[in-house]
C-alpha cells in the first residue's frame, strides 16, 4: 500500500521520527494539491491496486483531508490514515462529522501513540478525545526508540476506547546522516527480551502484536518465534522492502530512511508497478553491499530461505555515509 | 423537419399553441422542471432544459429521482462543499444531466476535473470579461484526452473532439448557442438568432410557426459569410491554427491574457489522438 504524504510538517517532535530530515529538508507549507492527488489516485488505479495511506508530518494538518478520504472511498479505494490524533477543534469536528461513521471495510486509522508519560497535558487531552471518537476506527502503533519502553498504557487505550485489538510495533531505525533517537543494534536484543515480557499481558488481553518492517528475526529464540506465531495466528513478519512514500511535490522514494536515495518523481514511471519495482532493484543492491544489520546476515539460513530480510538498511548506510565512497553507488545518498 | 430547436424561457401559452418543434426552455426554478418536462412534450420535443443560475453553487441544489428522463444542463458558480455533494452522486448519475462551471475561478477548473472522475458528465463554460487561466485549462483538457483512467466526458472537449474533421466547428452548440442549430424565442413566437438581439426587439425574424427547411440553408450562407469577415484584418485570430476550433471566441481578451492560441493549437493535436485511438477500437457488428 503506497503512503502518500499530505503535508510536511508535524504536529509533535517525536525524538525518533524518521521523518524529521526529509521534513526540516522540505518547505513547510507544502501541501498536496488536488490536481496532484487526482493524478495519484489514477496512477494507482491503473495498477490495479485500491489501497492507499496518508502521511506526513500530520495529514490532519491538511485542510481537506476529509474530502481527499470521501472522494478516494466513492472511488472504491480503501483509505488509512497513520496520525498522532493531534488536531484543532475545526478539524476535529468535521471530521468527526464525516469520517467516523465510515466503515472499517473502506477507511481505517493507525493512530502514533507515544507513552503518556512523555506527553503534555494538552496533546494527551487531544489523543484521549480523537480516540473516544474513533477509537472502533484505529489500529494503535507505538514505535520502539529506547530500551526502557512500557506496553501496558496501549492495553489500557484498547480496552478503554474500544481499539482493534492489535498493535503495530515500529522499530525507530537511524536515518543516514542524521541524528534520531533509535536502539543501537548491539542492544537490540536487550530490546527483543523486553517486548517479550509484555506477550503475556497482551496475549491475555487477546490482542495480537504486528512488526512493522526492520526487525531481525535472530532477535528472538525459537520459543520466542513460536509464541509470537500463536499470540499473531501465523501473521508473523521479519521484513524489510519498499514501502513507496509518495510527497506533495509528486518526489517518491523507497521508505523514510532511504529519501535521500534515488530519490524520483512519480511522473518517471508508468504504473506503480513499474515504481515498486525500481525500488525493489535498489534494496537489492543495497543489501549485496550489506545484506543484514550484522555480519552474520551474510550467511544467514533464514534469510537465506526469505524468513528474514535481515533488519533495517538503515543502519548500515548510516555508517556507509561517513565512509570513502568504494561501495555500490546505490549505497551512497544522492548528490 | 430541418427546423432549428428553439431556444425559450418558458411560456406554457407558447408551448400550447405550437406543434412539432425541438425546445430547449431556460429557467432558474428546479421546481418545475417536471412541469416543463410534461408540458413541452404534450406537442412538442424536450431537447433540454438549461437551467442557470450563477448564484448558486452545485451542492446547493436538491437534485431529486423525480427529474429521471429529463435532459437537463446545469449551469452554476462553483462546486461548494464537495462533502455535501458526494453523497448526492447517486441521485445525480441515476439522471440526464450536464452540469457545468465556469472557467473562473481557477478552482472550477480543479473541480471539473474531481467530477470527471468520479464518473459525472461536467463541462466548463466562458463568462464574457472574466479571466481565463489557459495553463489550468489546458491540464484540464489533457486530463480528458490524455488520461487512461475511465473518467466522464468534458464538454467542449468531448463536442469538439467528436465534430472536429479538418474544417471549423462551433463548439457554442454545447452551450445552445450555434446559429444554425438553435434560434432564440421570446413569449410571441418571434425567433432570433442571438438572444441579444431578441430581447432588444431588434431583427426579429421569423415566427416560430413560419420556419420552415429553407430555414438552415438560408442561414448558412449568412453564417459563413461572418466567418470569413475574421479574415479581412491581419490580427492574431487570422493567423492562428487554432481559429477553426474556437472561430475568435477569445479575441476580446487576447491582448492581455493571451493564452487561447497555445491551447488551441494543442487541442487540434488531442484531436486528432482522440480519432486515431477511435479509428484503433474494434467496433462491434449490429446484428
Amino acid at each position: 500500500m503506497p503512503n502518500l504524504l499530505l503535508t510536511q510538517k508535524c504536529v509533535r517532535s517525536c525524538p525518533y521520527c524518521f521523518a524529521k530530515k526529509h521534513m526540516d529538508e522540505s518547505p513547510p507549507d507544502d501541501i498536496l494539491s488536488w490536481n496532484n492527488f487526482i493524478y495519484v489516485a489514477d496512477f494507482i488505479e491503473r495498477s490495479g491496486h485500491r489501497e492507499i495511506s496518508f502521511l506526513g508530518g500530520e495529514p490532519f494538518l491538511h485542510p481537506k483531508i476529509v474530502d481527499f478520504v470521501l472522494y478516494l472511498i466513492e472511488r472504491d479505494f480503501h483509505v488509512n490514515i497513520f496520525t498522532s490524533g493531534i488536531m484543532n477543534e475545526i478539524m476535529f469536528n468535521e471530521s468527526q462529522q464525516y469520517l467516523s461513521g465510515l466503515p472499517f471495510e473502506k477507511f481505517s486509522i493507525v493512530c502514533n501513540l507515544n507513552d503518556p508519560k512523555s506527553l503534555s497535558f494538552s496533546e494527551s487531552e487531544a489523543v484521549k478525545r480523537f480516540l473516544s471518537v474513533f477509537g472502533h476506527l484505529v489500529t494503535p502503533g507505538f514505535n520502539i526508540y529506547k530500551l526502557g519502553f512500557d506496553l501496558n498504557f496501549l492495553v489500557n487505550y484498547i480496552n478503554q476506547y474500544g481499539m482493534k485489538r492489535h498493535i503495530r510495533l515500529g522499530l525507530a531505525h537511524p536515518i543516514p546522516g542524521t541524528k534520531n533517537a533509535s536502539i543501537p543494534k548491539e542492544n537490540l536484543p536487550e530490546m527483543a527480551k523486553n517486548l517479550m515480557r509484555f506477550l503475556p499481558v497482551i496475549d491475555k488481553f487477546n490482542i495480537s502484536p504486528g512488526f512493522d518492517c526492520g526487525f531481525p528475526m535472530c532477535l528472538f529464540s525459537n520459543e520466542d518465534i513460536g509464541l509470537l506465531y500463536k499470540i499473531t495466528k501465523g501473521n508473523l513478519r521479519f521484513g524489510c522492502g519498499p514501502a513507496i512514500d509518495i510527497g506533495p511535490d509528486m518526489k517518491v522514494w523507497s521508505c523514510f530512511p532511504l529519501s535521500n536515495y534515488q530519490k524520483k518523481s512519480v511522473y518517471d514511471f508508468d504504473t506503480y508497478s513499474e515504481l515498486y519495482d525500481f525500488y525493489m532493484d535498489l534494496h537489492r543492491k543495497i543489501r549485496i553491499e550489506s545484506s543484514g544489520l550484522y555480519l552474520k546476515c551474510d550467511n544467514c539460513i533464514d534469510r537465506n530461505r526469505e524468513l528474514c530480510s535481515g533488519g533495517c538498511l538503515s543502519h548500515n548506510l548510516h555508517e556507509f555515509v561517513n565512509e570513502p565512497k568504494l561501495r555500490l553507488e546505490e549505497v551512497y545518498p544522492d548528490e | 423537419m430541418n427546423n432549428p430547436i428553439i431556444i425559450s424561457d418558458f411560456y406554457p401559452e407558447l408551448l400550447q399553441s405550437s406543434s412539432g418543434n425541438a425546445f430547449v426552455i431556460k429557467t432558474t426554478n428546479p421546481e418545475l422542471f417536471q412541469d416543463i418536462y410534461k408540458l413541452v412534450n404534450q406537442n412538442n420535443k424536450l431537447h433540454c432544459i438549461y437551467f442557470s443560475d450563477l448564484s448558486k453553487s452545485l451542492s446547493s441544489i436538491d437534485f431529486k429521482p423525480e427529474w429521471t428522463g429529463i435532459p437537463i444542463s446545469v449551469f452554476v458558480r462553483v462546486l461548494g462543499e464537495l462533502k455535501q455533494l458526494l453523497p448526492k452522486l447517486g441521485i445525480i448519475r441515476s439522471l440526464n444531466l450536464r452540469l457545468f462551471l465556469p472557467a473562473h475561478p481557477d478552482e472550477n477548473l480543479t473541480s471539473i476535473k474531481i467530477l470527471s472522475s468520479l464518473g459525472i458528465p461536467t463541462g466548463v463554460f466562458f463568462i464574457k470579461g472574466e479571466k481565463i487561466n489557459w495553463s489550468l485549462l489546458n491540464d484540464l483538457m489533457y486530463y480528458y484526452f490524455y488520461t487512461i483512467n475511465k473518467h466522464a466526458d468534458i464538454e467542449p472537449f468531448k463536442y469538439i473532439a467528436d465534430h472536429y474533421h479538418h474544417t471549423h466547428i462551433n463548439f457554442n452548440a454545447v452551450y445552445f448557442n450555434h446559429p444554425l442549430k438553435y434560434i432564440f424565442c421570446n413569449k410571441f413566437g418571434i425567433t432570433s438568432l442571438t438572444e441579444a438581439n431578441l430581447n432588444d426587439g431588434k431583427n426579429g425574424d421569423l415566427h416560430i410557426s413560419e420556419l420552415n427547411e429553407n430555414w438552415k440553408n438560408e442561414k448558412k450562407l449568412d453564417f459563413e459569410r461572418d466567418l470569413m469577415l475574421n479574415f479581412k484584418h491581419l490580427n492574431a485570430c487570422s493567423v492562428c491554427p487554432g481559429w477553426r476550433i474556437c472561430l475568435s471566441a477569445f479575441k476580446e481578451q487576447i491582448e492581455e491574457n493571451p493564452g487561447c492560441t497555445d491551447f488551441f493549437t494543442e487541442m487540434l493535436d488531442a484531436c486528432e489522438f482522440y480519432n486515431k485511438t477511435r479509428q484503433n477500437k474494434p467496433e462491434l457488428c449490429s446484428l
